[in-house]
């Protein structure tokens, strides 16, 4: 990566060297030229500064720069005080880092949180897997299950949420999908998210205000239907969220039966009503889902 | 002959707890030392301990058994860490000097030294642990990684579900805003030598 400078750019478009008549074949040679042949203060500062771009990794020594590369910026550090001063600081600072060592633990935490274990959790067993239903997890108490699963996907709700909440916050969203293995879904940003309910209106505008749109709709509602309640059967294997999950999907299967049904009985201008109305939903829908994440996810 | 990760989490999956105890005196070394770099003070980093393992305990059937347990305790352990400095900012509750008077704790190994040479180490490490508590969460939890923890990028970048070049990016920056508290230091070790 930041090997870019030296390695990728051909030598007669790398800045700096303007100056020499015939490109030397390789960067290697550039920079034992430079050091060599005594170039202009202007050329040095440049050199200096793709060498200081190459130390980050030098030090890190984990084979992003090669042998010769790197023989040859030692070869420069031996040359140039300035640069041997910025590398030799790195080095302490890292070495300052290394010498904190561990710290002392003032007390061995095990039997505590074996004793948590067994009052809160309980042991695990195949059959109960991750997400126990909260009074298996603990009579009453806290039910840390789920809720870690939540934190530790990076999706627990901001504000406190309920027990329930969480468990179904951690299931539904995308990565609590993807953990369990059902469905895979990119990791979109805010911009990405909009854009996408944008064109998923636009669509649905577009299905609904044309003729042929409301035809093929009428005709595909069916495999729409269907497709809900293909998903709303796969959220049935996630324990303890399975019936909420399923209920939505089964609502939503029911919302496509509503729009079926209205586009049948009274036509393409109702049904294009409606289904404005569900899009406005989903985009208000997405854009709270999207704010939520995008707050939680900012930082790390 | 010594049980490998992978089997005592199968043990602990099929409802042995004992066998999660045996990972527990494993590991929470390094978990309480993460935290301790992370959060700056001895209580906090044994809530955290306690936490990581609690959490891991109840979330250990969606662990993937090739992956490396420490690294997911890692994962855990530093997620729960930024969670917990978040809320403290929200609050506003601990103030950053309340947090460096607590980050005081002497070295295990100080003391084993001449007492001069102790007190000056001890200084050292204060102001070089303060350092690290004064870099933003997401510089601190590399750097403590990487070189306090001894974890490589590669692993750095799983724990924290990071590309390898934004870890590396993010090193690169912690170090220098070190390089540039730690000026008073360095100076001195020059001058030192």
């Amino acid at each position: 990566m930041e090997n870019r400078h030296l390695e990728n750019t051909p030598p007669e478009e790398q800045p700096g060297w303007g100056a020499y008549a015939t490109p030397p074949p390789n960067p290697l040679g550039t920079a034992g030229n430079a050091l060599s042949g005594g170039p202009n203060k202007a050329e040095q500062m440049s050199l200096c500064d793709r060498v200081r771009d190459l130390l980050p990794a030098l030090l890190e020594n984990d084979g992003d720069i090669r042998p010769e590369m790197a023989a040859t910026l030692y070869g420069h550090l031996s040359a140039c005080p300035g640069c041997a001063q910025e590398f030799n600081e790195m080095q302490r600072v890292v070495a300052l880092l290394e010498s904190l060592g561990p710290a002392p633990m003032p007390a061995d935490y095990s039997d505590l949180i074996l004793r948590r274990i067994r009052t809160e959790i309980g042991p695990l067993t195949e059959r109960a897997g991750p997400f126990q239903s909260p009074s298996v997890a603990g009579n009453g108490q806290q039910p840390l299950p789920s809720a870690a699963a939540s934190s530790v996907f990076g999706e627990a709700a901001a504000t406190a949420p309920t027990e329930t909440e969480r468990a179904v916050a951690a299931a539904l969203s995308p990565s609590g999908l993807r953990e369990e293995g059902l469905v895979t879904l990119p990791n979109l940003r805010l911009w990405e998210r909009l854009t996408l309910t944008g064109i998923f209106s636009a669509l649905m505008a577009f299905l609904l205000s044309t003729a042929w749109g409301r035809e093929m709709l009428g005709s595909s509602l069916e495999s729409i239907q269907a497709w809900f309640g293909q998903i709303g059967e796969v959220l049935r294997r996630v324990p303890v969220v399975n019936w909420l999950a399923a209920a939505v999907f089964a609502a939503l299967a029911q919302a496509g039966d509503l729009l079926e049904e209205t586009y049948r009985s009274l036509g393409g201008t109702e049904t294009m009503h409606l289904g404005m109305e569900i899009a406005i939903l989903a985009t208000i829908g997405c854009f709270l889902v999207a704010r939520k994440r995008y707050g939680r996810m900012r930082g790390i | 002959m010594e049980q490998t990760d992978a089997d005592l989490v199968r043990q602990t999956l099929c409802g042995d707890t004992a066998a999660y105890n045996a990972l527990v005196v494993r590991y929470q070394r390094q978990v309480y030392n993460l935290a301790y770099r992370m959060l700056g003070n001895a209580e906090d980093a044994g809530d955290l301990v306690q936490e990581t393992f609690l959490r891991a305990y109840g979330a250990l059937a969606s662990f993937r058994q090739d992956a490396s347990f420490l690294t997911w305790l890692y994962k855990i352990a530093s997620n729960l860490c930024i969670d917990q400095l978040r809320s403290r900012k929200a609050k506003g509750a601990l103030s950053l000097d309340v947090e460096r008077e607590e980050g005081r704790e002497p070295a295990a190994d100080a003391r084993q030294c001449a007492p001069e040479d102790a007190a000056i180490r001890d200084a050292v490490q204060e102001v070089v642990q303060r350092a690290i508590l004064n870099l933003p969460e997401k510089y601190r939890v590399v750097v403590v990684m990487r070189h306090l923890q001894d974890m490589s990028v590669e692993e750095i970048a799983r724990a924290l579900d990071l590309p390898t070049g934004t870890v590396k990016t993010h090193l690169f920056r912690a170090r220098e805003m070190l390089r540039g508290r730690l000026r008073s230091v360095l100076e001195v070790e020059t001058d030192g030598k």
